[in-house]
């Protein structure tokens, strides 16, 4: 794959990380059980459904006394894919000009291996299915999805990118 | 593993490509709350007048809200001292009182609200409600509103009422069409001849007794969460 096309796909990655982040990713509609109707009448806002995006949540989490967690999570749901896809960038502009990419992409593909999809699929799967009080549900929106997809296109391209550098240069 | 180590030391490429996702992600970010503001959900117009009501359906029917004047017709007080009155209605459906608030009189006040809905619940039933196979507590029955079906000719009087211990004084009352309805709010005001008017410039400002009052017309057909949210 040529430089030029690995761009594109990282523009297409990037956007598709700011659609995660920003975008719907998860929904919450709360019930009651028998007393669902009760608990309208009382407040609407009880029963009300609540949707959050990736950032609602770390702002939630460093909002709410989870400092630790949220800054854990904004490091590698936000800064790191950030980093990530800018260093791709570069390598890119560096094959494109017909030289190795540096250090930064052997450095972002160690670190890769600490990247927060897996933990994040799964913390959204046990939320999704697991069964929560009084018939509540969680509905998983598409920006959860343009998030993943962004991880996986990103590593796709850092494939691409390790293949072509690690390709032997005509003399 | 080893590794080819270059000794010419390459030029860094330029700062922009390390930037430019954050743009990307920055602009997409900028699109989701110019988005957003658009998106503004309409509120509060939900119990507007709509539609006419239909002969031959049936349809809740409530006193949302009543005004008083600040004093009776007659021009007398309402109570003793400066005390507002205890506001409370009838309903009367073919010469029939069909529902009544006297247990549930707005206190001390010149506008008296109700809802449609509500659950009498003594708290000696609470521990019943939570069984799991106790007492039922549903909707249906929370439904504090009358059920009237729409005739042609038919008529429904909204009676006004302060609760007074002695004897309840009489505010006023309001005869309306029942084919005249609409579904929604309908708000009426007593002009100065003691009947219900739409026009707001018609209503008597010096009359004493029932000033306006907001009808509420719900069709009975509505799913039942339709209901509790027209009705509330």
């Amino acid at each position: 794959m040529k430089p030029g096309q690995l761009q594109v796909l990282l523009v297409a990655a990037s956007i598709l990380l700011g659609v995660g982040l920003f975008a719907p990713c998860m929904t919450l509609q709360p019930s009651y059980g028998n007393v669902t109707w009760l608990a309208r009448l009382i407040d609407p806002d009880l029963v009300a459904p609540t949707t959050y995006s990736l950032l609602d949540g770390i702002r939630s989490l460093l909002t709410d006394s989870n400092v630790f967690i949220g800054v854990v999570v904004l490091l590698f749901s936000v800064v790191f894919p950030l980093w990530k896809l800018g260093v791709y960038w570069a390598a890119t502009a560096q094959l494109a000009s017909g030289q190795k990419p540096g250090a930064p992409v052997r450095w972002v593909n160690q670190l890769g291996k600490w990247s927060m999809l897996d933990v994040f699929v799964l913390a959204v799967l046990v939320v999704a299915v697991k069964g929560l009080p009084g018939g509540s549900r969680v509905e998983i929106e598409w920006g959860a999805a343009a998030f993943c997809a962004s991880v996986l296109l990103s590593i796709y391209i850092s494939l691409h990118i390790t293949k072509t550098s690690a390709a032997p240069t005509e003399p | 593993m080893t590794e080819m180590v270059s000794t010419v030391k390459q030029p860094s490429p330029s700062p922009f490509f390390y930037v430019a996702p954050l743009l990307i992600v920055v602009a997409v970010g900028a699109l989701f709350f110019m988005g957003g503001d658009k998106q503004q959900p309409e509120e509060g117009d939900g119990n507007k007048p709509s539609a006419e009501v239909k002969v031959g359906k049936d349809y809740y029917v409530l006193v949302t809200l009543m005004e008083f004047h600040p004093k009776k017709i007659n021009g007398a007080k309402w109570d003793a001292g400066d005390s507002a009155p205890d506001i409370f209605y009838h309903l009367q459906w073919h010469d029939k009182t069909i529902f009544s608030t006297k247990n549930n009189a707005a206190k001390d006040v010149l506008i008296g609200k109700w809802m449609g809905l509500g659950a009498d619940i003594k708290l000696s039933d609470l521990g019943n409600i939570l069984k799991p196979g106790g007492k039922r507590l549903t909707p249906l029955n929370a439904i504090k509103a009358a059920l009237i079906s729409v005739e042609q000719d038919g008529e429904l009087v909204v009676r006004a009422y302060d609760n007074d211990p002695l004897r309840d004084d009489f505010a006023g009352q309001c005869a309306l069409r029942v084919t005249d309805l609409k579904q929604g709010d309908n708000e009426f005001f007593i002009d100065t001849n003691g009947h219900a008017t739409r026009d707001r410039d018609e209503l008597a400002k010096d009359r004493g007794g029932l000033k306006r009052l907001v009808l509420r017309v719900v069709d009975s057909a509505l799913p039942i969460e339709e209901l509790v949210k027209a009705l509330r």
